[in-house]
């Protein structure tokens, strides 16, 4: 592998499919705060300090997480309506090299609203230089494990419309059904269970213990931490081997 | 040495469409290689196949003397494609669509740089360079397409059709940056319908009816295909068809009948025979729409 040609392709697909559009269209940068930010404002309205503590990280978590499904549609558009795809495949560039440049550049256009909602916390005084790490972990395990989802199904589905509607749906159910913006304390014992088998909860209770918000034994940690890897590493793996790059 | 070779390749999609039926071909290194047929004739999928794009149903397919199917990797070196009804990103310029198509394959941004301006000087794209792809018309789009596949200065070019929607003009500086690559050692496989362009830029030619490859070869292998060398149009509204038989072989085309004849011997006689019957008649050389029309349209009523 080529190191220098691999980062020079990355950095490509970012300019062309995240920086430059960004700069000649920056409403999307809007759009991807509207949402966290929305949902924050409302939780400010009803609930207390430590709610919009758990919204704040909460919002981190979902921006990422869908920073990483967004690829979905991107992907079936390139391939389907621009056959921009096609070029790839009969090109050097590999499909790890494609997806994690799409990738980043939809990192791009969240980038700025991660950012502000860092600022938001620190200003809150939830962050320390301790819990950066784990906050980072649990982040780029989450955008990882929805990037290669998004990349799976994405290479799968021939129709725009189809992957709109399954793009929508994977929202909801990752991002805001599970306790992301909210405490897990919160669900029945039933809902609780069953919000455990999805990667973005164990990601948030990871994140809220990193700044104090809930407090996790070791094992839980480590039970937390094992449920995300192996999420994110099993489709890690299903987006390398199992994507649909030449068609059959 | 051999740039683009199948043997006995046969592609059957998902519901048991026969897209390619034993399609055994070879194109020379360092020439322009036309592949004519209708819709739905198998030319996209033949060149989606050679350019590693589509896996095919059996058979073998080896380009630059790699194997299609376990050495895609070292093929993909080596080439480029501008798939059929492919459309640049409206949000970029013209410049920024090839010098990042070239950086994605691996160029630094400096050379991506130098070469993208020099393709969009040569195929007259300069005074668009800078201009966003969504303020261009159709055809300047395609062009654009096509810089970014000449831009790539790969060992074989695989283009679908790649001058569909471009003005005359246009038409004709495409083929200049395609001939001008041809003369530097690369090897141009192209798809098309216009007749005009195979006859002017290809330096051999295949035509493929419903998956099945009919011929191949130069202009003039493919002229000896047929003991015709003359062809005679009439309207059809002005002289019965079965009188026209012993001149030659008789097509119908909508409101035109068309004679093919082997010799002048047999065009003179038609011509005493259309005065004769007050009749209008054009005579012209046997070209390569005839020679189509002749293959395609025999395999098709036969």
């Amino acid at each position: 592998m080529n190191i220098a040609r691999e980062i020079r392709a990355l950095n490509a697909l970012v300019l062309m499919n995240g920086l430059k559009p960004i700069v000649r269209s920056p409403l999307w940068l809007v759009v991807e705060l509207s949402f966290p930010l929305t949902l924050i404002f409302f939780i400010s309205l009803y609930a207390s300090e430590k709610a919009v503590s758990e919204a704040l990280i909460g919002a981190a978590i979902s921006l990422m997480t869908l920073s990483g499904l967004a690829l979905q549609s991107d992907v079936v558009w390139l391939r389907v309506e621009l056959k921009f795809q096609d070029m790839a495949v009969a090109s050097p560039i590999s499909p790890t090299t494609y997806m994690l440049g799409l990738a980043l550049s939809e990192l791009a256009y969240s980038s700025p609203a991660i950012l502000l909602i860092m600022v938001l916390m620190i200003l809150r005084g939830m962050i320390t230089l301790g819990s950066i790490p784990l906050i980072l972990l649990s982040l780029m395990l989450c955008w990882l494990f929805a990037t290669s989802l998004g990349f799976y199904l994405s290479t799968k589905i021939t129709d725009l419309r189809h992957i709109w509607a399954l793009s929508s749906l994977l929202s909801v159910l990752i991002s805001m059904l599970p306790p992301v913006y909210y405490s897990i304390e919160l669900l029945p014992e039933w809902a609780r269970i069953l919000s455990l088998i999805i990667p973005t909860t164990h990601a948030a209770l990871l994140a809220k213990d990193a700044v104090s918000l809930t407090s996790l034994t070791l094992l839980n940690k480590s039970i937390s931490l094992t449920i995300l890897l192996t999420w994110t590493i099993t489709l890690t793996i299903i987006a390398a081997k199992r994507s649909t790059w030449r068609e059959k | 040495m051999e740039a683009v070779v199948s043997e006995d390749l046969v592609k059957i999609y998902e519901g048991g469409v026969k897209a390619l039926d034993s399609v055994s071909l070879s194109v020379k290194s360092g020439i322009v290689f036309s592949l004519l047929g209708r819709n739905g004739a198998g030319k996209t999928t033949f060149l989606r196949i050679m350019a590693t794009q589509l896996l095919p149903t059996s058979g073998r397919g080896y380009v630059l003397g790699h194997d299609i199917v376990s050495e895609a990797g070292k093929i993909r070196e080596k080439i480029a494609v501008i798939p059929q009804e492919s459309r640049p990103m409206y949000i970029l310029t013209v410049k920024e669509h090839v010098k990042y198509f070239l950086m994605m394959r691996g160029l630094p941004m400096n050379e991506a740089s130098q070469r993208s301006s020099r393709i969009i000087r040569d195929l007259g794209l300069e005074e668009y360079s800078n201009t966003l792809c969504m303020k261009l018309s159709g055809g300047l789009r395609r062009k654009v397409l096509v810089a970014m596949a000449m831009a790539t200065e790969a060992e074989i070019l695989f283009l679908d059709e790649p001058t569909t929607g471009l003005d005359p003009l246009s038409r004709r500086l495409v083929w200049d940056v395609i001939q001008r690559a041809s003369r530097s050692g690369q090897t141009i496989f192209l798809t098309t319908h216009y007749m005009d362009e195979a006859e002017k830029i290809s330096n051999e030619i295949a035509i493929i009816h419903s998956g099945r490859l009919l011929a191949s070869g130069t202009l003039e292998e493919l002229k000896k295909l047929t003991p015709y060398k003359l062809k005679a149009e009439i309207p059809s509204d002005s002289i019965r068809i079965e009188e026209l038989s012993e001149y030659g072989r008789v097509l119908k085309l909508g409101r035109r009948i068309i004679v093919y004849m082997a010799d002048e011997e047999s065009s003179r006689k038609l011509h005493n025979y259309c005065i004769s019957m007050r009749t209008p008649v054009t005579f012209s050389p046997l070209s390569l729409e005839d020679l189509f029309i002749k293959l395609v349209g025999e395999n098709e009523y036969s």
